[in-house]
């Protein structure tokens, strides 16, 4: 940096310390959202050297702020006041050209989700050698060389293989890598990191935080790291912004943050955050068994074509249970464990290879669909999408009368007790004549749950029902089903990758990993003093484990 | 050894189209004999004729020489002509080739340009203009253009010879008439494709990377968005094939379209059939060369049909 440079940042800045400054930053929504400014008078200072998380639920604008800064805007939302100062520089001033030779060189971002992130038809190589490539720099042979040396830096194996590979063969957590490599090839100054380990799973979250962290210290990069996880927080950041709807609610030291909120919502967000409760939940005893599993075995078949070989894949193996009724049994594991694939064979959305299913006393696993009609009406599931599983030219009332309906029951009947439940969900009946779009996602879930209530069912499998709402509206949905539970004495077949969800709402819980159940138990048992290696692993990688400590597992009033 | 599959798994296919092209030709009313030998003949020259055709054989012997005939052009011999079926269709092959490639190539070049432009102008009044004469050019037959094309350039402005296939000059109005089609079915697709690709995250990171937007609309998001296209680019070429018999009627143009026209006209059925039987050998090339292309443009296919044995069909 040269010395009028240094004299026009100081003064504009006040320390020297300062890399990134965003003054007063005001973008606007486009007409007719549910509010006018995207982000609304921010100003946040970005350390050297420093992770600077940025936190708040979906809406808030944190990942405007951040795409702002990489001027990565869509076209409809306009920064319409502030600044952005970089070296000297005011980012929402400077020409297209300018922005592009700084993007990448000295600012890099590594996005949400890994898997849509990377080009899917160029190699890694090839994504990696394009950061060079577009800021001239190299060779053909030293860019090469360069990704080779940072394919192996961010810990991908087989490097010289790695570059020629294509993102689709590889697992979320190293695409992610591939991320972090592209982002790194230039030496930049700041790092933008926008959920970065969201759709990872909680180990592979726990390397790549480690990765980012490690990285940061070595180079000294200044980080942005915006996410919504409260544990992740508390594992990385150094600095903690809170935005909520386009406003800076509060910022300070992670420790402050976390431990002494000053502002309402903070504190609302730092209570809602999902902890690992090691007491046992004093559910129903003794109670009589409403699904029993056997031996339940899935394997996936592909290929065994013409010509061509046969691939298996045991999804779910050896898996037995008992639910009891007005009990909560969790299933958890990483992607790709089965958990899933247990889910839809127990609603029998899929068949299987062998074992039984017993519900209300009969067997239902090798029961042909008209045999088993009968009995769907007793086990009902709730989805994880709520936006994907309403059907939205439908209205609530529709979505939630056609299945009694189609059993059998007068639409009178069903129409009542579609109101009944909706209150019971806490929706107004008002719900009734509206459409799904007209409501949130925690709304949707609601509604979701009434509809798997309206059969007045003996089991409710909830399929990851809760991982794609905000905290605060998880705690709300948790605590729903727990009054569900208690009132209507349903068991609960809850299917997470969260084992801290799981240790708060389950009487017993089953970790699966590659098909099998590796441990089974109660929650205390199982969290606090795992038996199993990879249980272990798996309790070990959960973030914010001081602040689990620190709170002693109560949520604050 | 995947292409080696391809064409083993295409042989039933194949047979299944000579038995069908065979027996429905053969059920045909009317008697080859008879035509060729004309009104004037007599009974006893018309059974000669037909014996001499080996048409007093019983079907399945004369399938049996429909088969062997694939292999040996003795026997392939046009009822009219009296000349090997695969020279009739030597001959004039060519022509439709260069309207059928031609018109594709040029419709494919149109279709890309006009509906890149299209994705990154949305609204403008480009976008409009090509709109409306894409949606023409999807809904205007071929041999109503054609007539009008020639009665413009050929009648009133005298630039371009009418009908015939002389000169390069007399292909210019049957290639540039036969691209609308792909020409406006491209002009969409890519369109469309580009604006769903346009979405996509991978763009953001090609973006966050420093890559100039032509770079990122070149090498990101049109070569992802052509994935598609190059399916739909095969079943056009085979159209167009099909549609020669239209267009070569139209132009005048002494092309494969036009032999088959003939040969029904005239009962020729060893041409029909033969010609029936290119047509589907083409038409699988065709599609393993789409299924190949598609392979190279896009990695995942590539598993998925190694694993399957098939492409994406």
């Amino acid at each position: 940096m040269n010395a009028s440079a240094q004299i026009e940042r100081s003064d504009v800045i006040s320390t020297d310390d300062v890399i990134l400054a965003i003054e007063g930053l005001n973008v606007s929504l486009p007409a007719g959202m549910d509010r006018d400014h995207a982000v609304r008078d921010i100003s946040v200072e970005l350390r050297r050297g420093e992770i600077l998380c940025v936190i708040g639920e979906s809406g808030s604008g944190k990942s405007v702020m951040s795409n702002a800064v990489m001027g990565l805007l869509p076209p409809q939302l306009k920064p319409v006041a502030g600044r952005i100062v970089f070296d000297g520089r005011d980012l929402l001033t400077e020409p297209p050209e300018a922005l592009r030779d700084l993007r990448g060189r000295a600012i890099s971002m590594i996005f949400q989700d890994p898997l849509s992130a990377l080009n899917p038809l160029m190699t890694v190589g090839d994504q990696i050698a394009g950061v060079m490539r577009a800021h001239g720099v190299g060779t053909a042979q030293t860019r090469r060389a360069r990704a080779l040396e940072l394919v192996r830096e961010v810990g991908l194996p087989d490097p010289e293989l790695m570059l020629l590979q294509y993102p689709f063969r590889l697992s979320g957590g190293q695409r992610q890598r591939v991320m972090i490599a592209m982002a790194l090839a230039l030496e930049p100054q700041i790092l933008i990191a926008d959920e970065p380990t969201t759709a990872l799973d909680v180990t592979t979250q726990a390397q790549i935080l480690e990765l980012i962290r490690d990285i940061q210290r070595r180079k000294g990069m200044s980080v942005m790291f915006v996410t919504h996880d409260f544990g992740v927080v508390s594992e990385i950041a150094d600095r903690v912004l809170v935005m909520e709807k386009g406003h800076l609610v509060e910022a300070g030291t992670v420790q402050k943050v976390l431990t002494r909120p000053e502002h309402p919502y903070t504190q609302r967000l730092v209570a809602a955050v999902p902890r690992m409760r090691g007491d046992t939940r004093e559910g129903m005893q003794g109670t009589p068994v409403v699904l029993k599993v056997e031996n339940l075995r899935k394997v996936y078949r592909s290929g065994g074509g013409f010509l061509s070989k046969e691939r298996r894949v045991v999804a779910v193996d050896d898996v037995s249970f008992e639910l009891r009724k007005g009990r909560t049994l969790g299933v958890v594991g990483e992607s790709g464990s089965g958990k899933s694939s247990l889910g839809k064979l127990l609603m029998k959305l899929i068949d299987c290879d062998g074992g039984r299913i017993i519900l209300n006393g009969a067997d239902v696993a090798a029961m042909p669909e008209a045999a088993f009609r009968p009995y769907r009406k007793t086990i009902q599931m709730v989805f994880q999408d709520p936006f994907a599983s309403l059907n939205p030219r439908h209205t609530i009332g529709r979505i939630l009368t056609a299945g009694p309906v189609t059993y059998g029951e007068t639409p009178g009947v069903a129409r009542a007790a579609a109101r009944r439940y909706l209150d019971m969900v806490g929706l107004s009946a008002s719900a009734f004549d509206r459409y799904p779009h007209e409501f949130s996602g925690g709304q949707r879930q609601r509604i979701g749950i009434a509809r798997a209530l309206m059969f007045d069912p003996q089991v409710i499998v909830a399929d990851e029902a809760i991982s794609a709402l905000d905290v605060s509206i998880q705690a709300q949905i948790l605590k729903l089903f727990a009054d569900v539970q208690a009132e209507t004495k349903v068991g609960l077949v809850f299917i997470t990758h969260d084992l801290r969800v799981a240790s708060q709402i389950c009487d017993e819980v089953l970790v699966m990993h590659k098909g099998r159940v590796v441990e089974s138990g109660p929650p205390a048992q199982i969290f606090l003093s795992p038996g199993d290696d990879y249980t272990r692993r798996l309790v070990a990688a959960i973030p914010g484990a001081e602040i689990t400590l620190s709170h002693d597992g109560s949520p604050q009033p | 050894m995947y292409v080696l599959r391809r064409f083993v798994v295409a042989i039933p296919t194949l047979l299944a189209v000579s038995i069908l092209a065979f027996w429905f030709v053969d059920m045909i009313p009317g008697d080859p004999a008879a035509k060729l030998a004309g009104n004037m003949a007599t009974n006893e020259e018309v059974a000669a004729i037909r014996s001499h055709l080996g048409l007093d054989q019983s079907p399945i012997a004369r399938y049996g020489l429909f088969l062997k005939g694939v292999v040996d052009p003795e026997i392939a011999v046009s009822y009219r002509t009296s000349r090997p079926v695969v020279q009739e269709i030597g001959e004039r092959l060519p022509k439709t080739l260069i309207v059928a490639v031609g018109g594709l190539l040029l419709g494919i070049l149109f279709g890309v340009v006009t509906g890149v432009i299209c994705a990154l102008r949305q609204g403008g009044w480009f976008d409009a203009i090509v709109t409306i004469v894409t949606l023409a050019g999807i809904s205007m037959p071929i041999y109503w253009l054609g007539l009008l094309c020639i009665w413009l350039f050929a009648v009133e402005l005298r630039w371009l010879p009418a009908a015939g296939a002389a000169t390069p000059w007399h292909f210019v109005l049957p290639v540039i008439v036969v691209a609308t089609r792909p020409a406006a079915l491209f002009s969409r697709l890519v369109t469309a494709n580009l604006l769903e690709v346009m979405g996509k995250d991978y763009l953001d990171t090609a973006r966050s990377k420093g890559l100039s937007e032509t770079r990122v609309i070149v090498r990101h998001a049109l070569r992802n968005s052509l994935v598609a296209a190059v399916s739909v680019a095969g079943v056009q070429f085979g159209g167009m094939l099909g549609g020669s018999v239209v267009t070569e009627t139209v132009f005048g143009i002494p092309g494969l379209g036009r032999l088959l026209v003939e040969a029904v006209g005239s009962s020729d059925y060893p041409v029909i059939q033969y010609c029936v039987l290119m047509f589907a050998a083409v038409f699988i090339v065709i599609n393993l060369a789409t299924d190949l292309i598609g392979q190279w443009l896009d990695p995942r296919t590539r598993e998925k049909s190694a694993a399957t044995g098939y492409g994406r069909i």
